[in-house]
């Protein structure tokens, strides 16, 4: 039986099929060979601290500086990130980078700066009562959109959640001291403590006022008080009542009345102290 | 006489047939089988779902693989190989979710979309399956003429 020869078109199929497994799995090398050396540089980076973003929280903003990426790969790295911070439902702000794209054997750093609207929080009554007395929970969220050009596009997605303390942890009031005026009338100073646990910075004016325990519709009125305290700080001042000697009984509970005004916002508590 | 020797060389045909078969078949088995299996059980998404979708899949594949290689001069065998590079198309864009894969780990997504890569390796059973179709019908059209010598006298 005589042979048959191939034909030309069997010929291009055959050399078709090489080239395309060819290239597969030049591309599956050259992908796995750049995906390895991202990671690995993020990892050793990660590891000895070179390239570790840092995040700082100045009451208004949020930033992620000092991002550094380093394509070692063969192929353009492309970056786009984006984050969001909520408290409790409510989502505070959100930002994002535009697609960064860095060439094969180059590095980029990236900074990205989030604005927290606080206002929405202090609208919220509810909220504000929990972040000024209450410990409550941020959620960070982020997204991570990288992807080896054009062949591969991943997307990372995440958050982490952190419980931020009370802005006005622990707060108490307590007589301090009771000196005579004149023969009718005392100056009665109540100290005021608390600790900013939160990292939030709290900037407001206390009003104190403190009902009449004899007469109906009279109110004493303290000056009041510029509060100024950043995180971690443990904030101690005086408001001080002009108040005639009659008003103060030694052992009993008197209540306080009090207004904080917060970024042109208003919360309105009772507190009780002893005298 | 001349039988004998006919049903020799039928015998090693067949017999070379399955030996290749065997060899297709321990590609496929690592192609089709291993492979995806441990990138599913390594990235924690190998479900039973997904195992059954390898193994049908791969139970297609193999006998596809073994008709095919079996009777390659028969129609069935072109059948066989027309169906194995559709099936093996299907199956890669089946298990790799359409060139989209999802994989969690403690409160982080990582989505991965690789669309002209599983074009890429879905093209290349594609492009077999053409090869084979071209062959048969070149084959058809050029069968070798047997002379036979007439002896008068």
């Amino acid at each position: 039986m005589a042979g048959v020869e191939q034909p030309l078109t069997s010929k291009g199929f055959r050399l078709l099929s090489i080239g395309l497994t060819i290239t597969l799995l030049l591309t599956l090398l050259t992908l796995a060979y750049s995906a390895y050396e991202d990671l690995a540089y993020v990892f050793e980076g990660l590891s000895a601290g070179e390239g570790a973003p840092q995040l700082s929280v100045n009451g208004t903003h949020i930033t992620i500086s000092k991002l550094t990426f380093a394509n070692r790969g063969v192929y353009p790295l492309s970056i786009a990130l984006s984050s969001e911070v909520m408290l409790e439902d409510l989502d505070l702000g959100s930002a994002s980078t535009a697609e960064i794209i860095i060439p094969p054997k180059t590095q980029r750093q990236i900074e990205l700066t989030l604005p927290i609207n606080l206002t929405k929080a202090y609208t919220d009554y509810n909220l504000l009562k929990t972040i000024l007395f209450n410990a409550t929970v941020a959620t960070f969220k982020v997204k991570v959109d990288f992807g080896l050009r054009p062949l591969v596009a991943a997307s990372l997605e995440g958050g982490f959640s952190r419980s931020i303390g009370a802005a006005m942890d622990g707060l108490t009031f307590r007589l301090q001291s009771v000196e005579p005026l004149n023969e009718t009338h005392v100056r009665a100073s109540i100290e005021m403590e608390f600790t900013n646990r939160s990292p939030l910075a709290v900037n407001g004016v206390l009003h104190a006022s403190l009902p009449s325990a004899r007469q109906t519709n009279l109110q004493y009125t303290a000056s009041p008080i510029e509060v100024s305290a950043k995180p971690s700080q443990h904030y101690v001042s005086q408001l001080t009542f002009e108040l005639p000697i009659e008003e103060l009984k030694s052992g009993v509970w008197y209540a306080l009345e009090l207004k904080f005004d917060i970024l042109s916002h208003t919360y309105k508590w009772r507190a009780g102290f002893r005298v | 006489m001349l039988e004998a020797p006919k049903k020799r060389n039928r015998a090693l045909m067949y017999a070379g047939r399955a030996i290749q078969a065997a060899i297709f078949l321990a590609i496929n088995y690592a192609i089709f089988f291993v492979a995806p299996s441990l990138f599913f059980s390594m990235t924690g998404l190998l479900t039973s779902e997904i195992a059954a979708t390898i193994s049908n899949y791969f139970m297609i594949i193999a006998s596809l693989t073994i008709l095919h290689l079996l009777l390659k001069d028969h129609v069935i065998g072109l059948a066989s190989s027309v169906g194995l590079g559709v099936v093996q198309a299907l199956y890669i864009y089946v298990i790799t979710e359409g060139g989209v894969l999802t994989v969690s780990y403690s409160g982080f997504t990582l989505t991965l979309k690789f669309e002209p890569l599983l074009y890429l390796m879905m093209a290349l059973p594609l492009v077999n399956m053409v090869k084979q179709i071209s062959d048969h019908l070149s084959r058809s059209a050029a069968q070798p003429i047997e002379m036979v010598e007439v002896v008068e006298g």
